[in-house]
């Protein structure tokens, strides 16, 4: 699986580190509906983690991700914003 | 859906307002590749202009700092002349400014950080841009139009996908220098009305004074006995 982290590049991941990644994602979620600041960024952290535990795809590939990451200095109140922006 | 599922559907929904469908896959190549390289220039400008408004900050810096190193001077003409409550008046401004530069500086740091993530980026994706101009003629030569459509999918929502990338950086690095500009004119305002009030002793608001001389007062005596030794006017006490 291919993902994308904002302003950094794209990695390739396993099934298992998708799984894992999807995981997080539902709590990162909960974190910010909750507004728990500091979940956030743990979990976020761990996402980046993962992600950059993957293969690290050439600049030079032209490929779609399945998953895209904000950039890794995001917070909560960034979060929020970008999902407000559905409507662009 | 999560969190990060909500982002990549917003962030994919942006690449395919970016890119346009033309029904010959052909088409379709030679028009995204002259599109990428509009938006390229686009967004070449666009950083210029982030570097341009963090230098314009940093002027205003570098302005407020002359400031603090003449109440600094204006101090130890005080002290030489034995009026320390103008001294201590001196040293209380120069600290309030002191602290607006140190705040700026964190600002200007951060963004430089931007700056230099979006210079990375965009050489990226000239190289990418580079690579899908390679890659469009190789696809043109050799597949079906069928397969063609396949691959040109991929190939041009891969490149649409660095496009979007970047002009969010862009959008975000734009957003702070605006931010810090706002901040920098607000303290500029400060300063150019501190030294018009330098004749009435006050920024006109005494409840402010005294707050500030409050906050400051500890590092302000420090300094002005340190100025004092220096000058050789120390008190005997």
């Amino acid at each position: 699986m291919i993902v994308r982290i904002m302003a950094d590049g794209q990695y390739d991941l396993s099934e298992e580190s998708y799984d894992r990644l999807q995981v997080i994602d539902e709590h990162l979620l909960a974190a910010l509906e909750a507004d728990d600041g500091g979940a956030f960024h743990r979990l976020f952290h761990d996402a980046l983690k993962i992600v950059r535990g993957g293969q690290r795809l050439d600049e030079a590939v032209l490929q779609p991700s399945d998953l895209v990451l904000p950039p890794e200095d995001t917070t909560i109140d960034e979060a929020r914003r970008l999902l407000a922006s559905d409507s662009l | 859906m999560g969190l990060l599922s909500r982002v990549s559907t917003i962030f994919k929904s942006k690449v395919n307002n970016a890119l346009d469908k033309a029904e010959d896959p052909r088409e379709t190549l030679d028009y995204s590749y002259q599109k990428q390289l509009d938006q390229l220039q686009t967004i070449r400008r666009g950083v210029a202009e982030v570097v341009t408004s963090k230098k314009r900050v940093e002027l205003q810096r570098d302005r407020l700092l002359q400031q603090t190193q003449q109440w600094e001077q204006d101090a130890r003409d005080a002290v030489a002349a034995g009026r320390d409550d103008l001294a201590t008046e001196a040293l209380t401004r120069k600290q309030a400014m002191q602290a607006q530069i140190d705040g700026l500086d964190k600002q200007i740091d951060d963004l430089a950080h931007e700056e230099a993530k979006m210079m990375d980026l965009q050489t990226k994706l000239k190289a990418k841009v580079e690579e899908f101009r390679t890659q469009k003629e190789v696809i043109k030569a050799q597949y079906s139009a069928a397969q063609a459509q396949v691959r040109i999918g991929e190939a041009t929502h891969g490149l649409g996908e660095d496009m979007t990338d970047l002009h969010m950086a862009l959008e975000r690095a734009q957003d702070k220098t605006q931010a810090l500009q706002a901040r920098a004119s607000a303290i500029d305002e400060i300063a150019d009305s501190d030294t018009l009030a330098l004749g009435s002793g006050g920024s006109g608001d005494s409840i402010r004074d005294e707050l500030n001389k409050m906050h400051s007062g500890t590092g302000v005596s420090d300094e002005l006995a340190r100025m004092k030794a220096e000058l050789g006017k120390g008190d005997a006490s």
